[in-house]
């Protein structure tokens, strides 16, 4: 369904000395129709930058992101915006993620305007039924979205990409702003939605519990690249990479972790492995090499030169 | 503070409606034909013309209704002109970034360093005088300041989800500028709008003193020329000089009011649709 091939984003800032962000470095996935790619990795790490350069919301560096047989970066405008209907996001802040000046009913009415071909009653019709689906209160419709708390706009947001019957939605952390209980429900719709449309998802959060329960397969990135990729299942029981085992268990070697704070911007180093400065298992060769992605068991990978 | 801010919106609303309904009425409100000579050379305020006359015999009073227009339509005019072209250019260069908003600030850059009120005069007296070459060339020279606030609006405004889920449902860079970006930046846009009409009055009257205002109307400007020139200053004759300056004073004080009060009305508005 959706395939991305050494993708990189490379944010570049200072007008005489230009300095690089990698915010996503060389990362290679794929999702198949149906399935849901859990994306976890701590704040900064560029799961955010990822969503968007897929959807080419913003302009990737280089790379390849494969959409149903089309290569999306090479793509005419004109021919990406007909397509760009079936590929949605859900981003992380739903208070912004509105149009202020617009009324919820209208929000979820202009991907079915921008649709064409449908008139005023069946619109009505149609804003309704979501409403629903997306558990609102039909007097919702008339109010904006600052009269709407976090968790309701969120819902908002979702009747609004629901209205375009995607077949892949990029979630980043759609409930990290929200309550607890609320984001119980909105997951649970989610999931629910997922069984009935079947969709393509990709689920980015920096909780690690809430991507399991979401996902069947996970990959987890650190520092513009992704260190370990497999099932969710083998993430949790079999998990290979130094960091993955830090986010699954934080004690485990978290007295061994050292925390350079002039490693924050560790995409500085061109050399060796990202995780280098925090990893307990490091030996001299992981500062001077990359290491490369390895197979380790089925559908399991982990871009360590430790792993045996 | 709140209270008085509404007092200033509602004085300057009021001011800016009475000089705006003298400008349309002011053949039925002139109690003489302005051009026609209907008294004595430099009467007193007196019952028959209540502000004296002129140098010339023509009544000082229907000369000061009839120039309200000149001001209000030079003002207004102006102003749309500056403030469409500078949100034209805002949104653009703010939206689009990259190499269109680089051309486009360097082009603000350039127009905004030129010399506005000289250049004004200059092109003022090469061109036809009119009202019409008036408000062209305030539009042309003044829209840069309108742009640049205009831009960074807008730049702030692009990388707000909201756009970036409207440019993932399919919709065109132009239905997402007139759609969601210029509906969102209104409230500044009348902001400028107000204070440019303030800019373009005072302006006008400023060319009309220098008798480069429309030679087909009356303008406050000249009016203050005439008097200047033909001794009022010298002999003290207030009722010839002062109306005219007391009037575009009252008329720009009451658009600053007008002004002040969008701003501050807007500016917790802004903040809270950005954050
Ligand atoms: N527009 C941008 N300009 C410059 N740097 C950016 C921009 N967006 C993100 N970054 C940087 O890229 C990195 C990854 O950011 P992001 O993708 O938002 O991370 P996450 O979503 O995982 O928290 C961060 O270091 C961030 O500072
Ligand atoms: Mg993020």
């Amino acid at each position: 369904m959706i395939e991305v091939e050494n993708l990189k984003k490379y944010f570049s800032s200072g007008m005489l000395r230009k300095r690089y962000v990698k915010a996503v470095d060389d990362v290679s996935f794929h999702i198949e129709k149906g399935e849901t790619l859990g994306l976890v990795g701590e704040s900064g790490c560029g799961k955010t930058t990822i969503g968007k350069a897929i959807l080419k919301l913003i302009k990737p560096t280089s790379g390849r992101v494969i959409f149903d047989g089309v290569d999306l970066l090479k793509l005419k405008k004109k021919k990406l915006r007909r397509l760009r209907p079936r590929m949605q996001m859900i981003f992380q802040d739903p208070d912004s993620s509105l149009d202020p000046r617009m009324k919820i009913g209208d929000s979820i009415a202009e991907p079915l305007k921008l649709q064409g071909d449908i008139n005023k009653g069946e619109i009505k019709g149609k804003i309704l039924e979501l409403v629903e689906t997306v558990g609102l209160n039909p007097e919702h419709v008339n109010r904006y979205p600052y009269q709407l708390s976090g968790g309701q706009n969120q819902r908002v947001v979702l009747a609004r990409i629901l209205a375009l019957n995607p077949d892949f939605i990029i979630a980043d952390e759609p409930t990290s702003s929200l309550d607890v209980s609320v984001q119980a429900q909105i997951l649970n719709m989610m999931n629910d939605l997922k069984r009935e449309i079947h969709l393509t998802l990709l689920f980015i959060s920096h909780d690690l519990e809430v991507v399991r329960c979401m996902s069947d397969r996970i990959a987890v990135m650190y520092q513009g690249k992704i260190v370990e990729i497999g099932k969710t299942e083998d993430i949790f029981d079999y998990a290979k990479h130094p960091y993955t085992n830090t986010l699954i268990s934080p004690t485990s070697i978290g007295d061994r972790v050292i925390l350079d704070r002039d490693m924050k911007n560790a995409s500085d180093y061109t050399l060796g492995c990202v995780f280098y400065q925090r990893c307990p298992f490091a030996v001299e060769r992981c500062s001077k090499k990359e290491p490369e992605m390895i197979e380790i068991g089925k559908k399991h990978y982990v871009l360590c030169d430790r792993v045996t | 503070m709140y209270k008085y801010r509404k007092i200033g919106l509602v004085i300057g609303i009021s001011v800016l409606a009475a000089f705006v309904l003298i400008a349309i009425f002011s053949p039925v409100l002139a109690p003489y034909d302005p051009y026609k000579i209907t008294g004595a050379p430099l009467e007193k305020p007196n019952r028959n013309h209540l502000l004296g006359t002129n140098n010339m015999g023509q009544d000082i009073f229907s000369r000061l209704v009839c120039g309200t227009r000149a001001t209000l339509i030079v003002g207004f005019g102006g102003a749309l002109l500056m403030v469409l072209i500078g949100t034209c250019v805002g949104i653009i260069s703010g939206y689009y970034g990259g190499k269109i908003d680089e051309l486009l600030t360097r082009a603000v850059d350039v127009v905004m360093a030129l010399p506005m009120f000289p250049l004004l005069i200059m092109l003022a007296m090469f061109l036809k005088p009119s009202i019409l070459t008036l408000i062209f060339l305030m539009g042309i020279l003044g829209w840069t300041g309108c742009a640049r606030i205009i831009r960074s609006q807008v730049l702030l405004f692009s990388e707000s989800n909201f756009i970036s889920g409207v440019k993932a449902i399919g919709a065109s860079d132009i239905y997402i500028m007139v759609k969601h970006v210029f509906p969102n930046i209104l409230p500044l846009v009348l902001v400028k709008f107000v204070f440019a009409t303030q800019d373009c009055m005072l302006m006008e009257v400023g060319l009309g003193f220098l008798g480069l205002g429309d030679p087909f109307m009356i303008d406050w400007g000249q009016m203050i020329n005439r008097a200047y020139i033909k001794g009022g200053f010298a002999l003290g004759l207030w009722w010839w000089l002062l109306p005219p300056g007391v009037s575009i004073a009252f008329l720009s004080l009451a658009v600053a009011s007008v002004g002040h009060s969008f701003e501050n009305e807007i500016n917790p508005r802004l903040r809270r649709m950005i954050l």
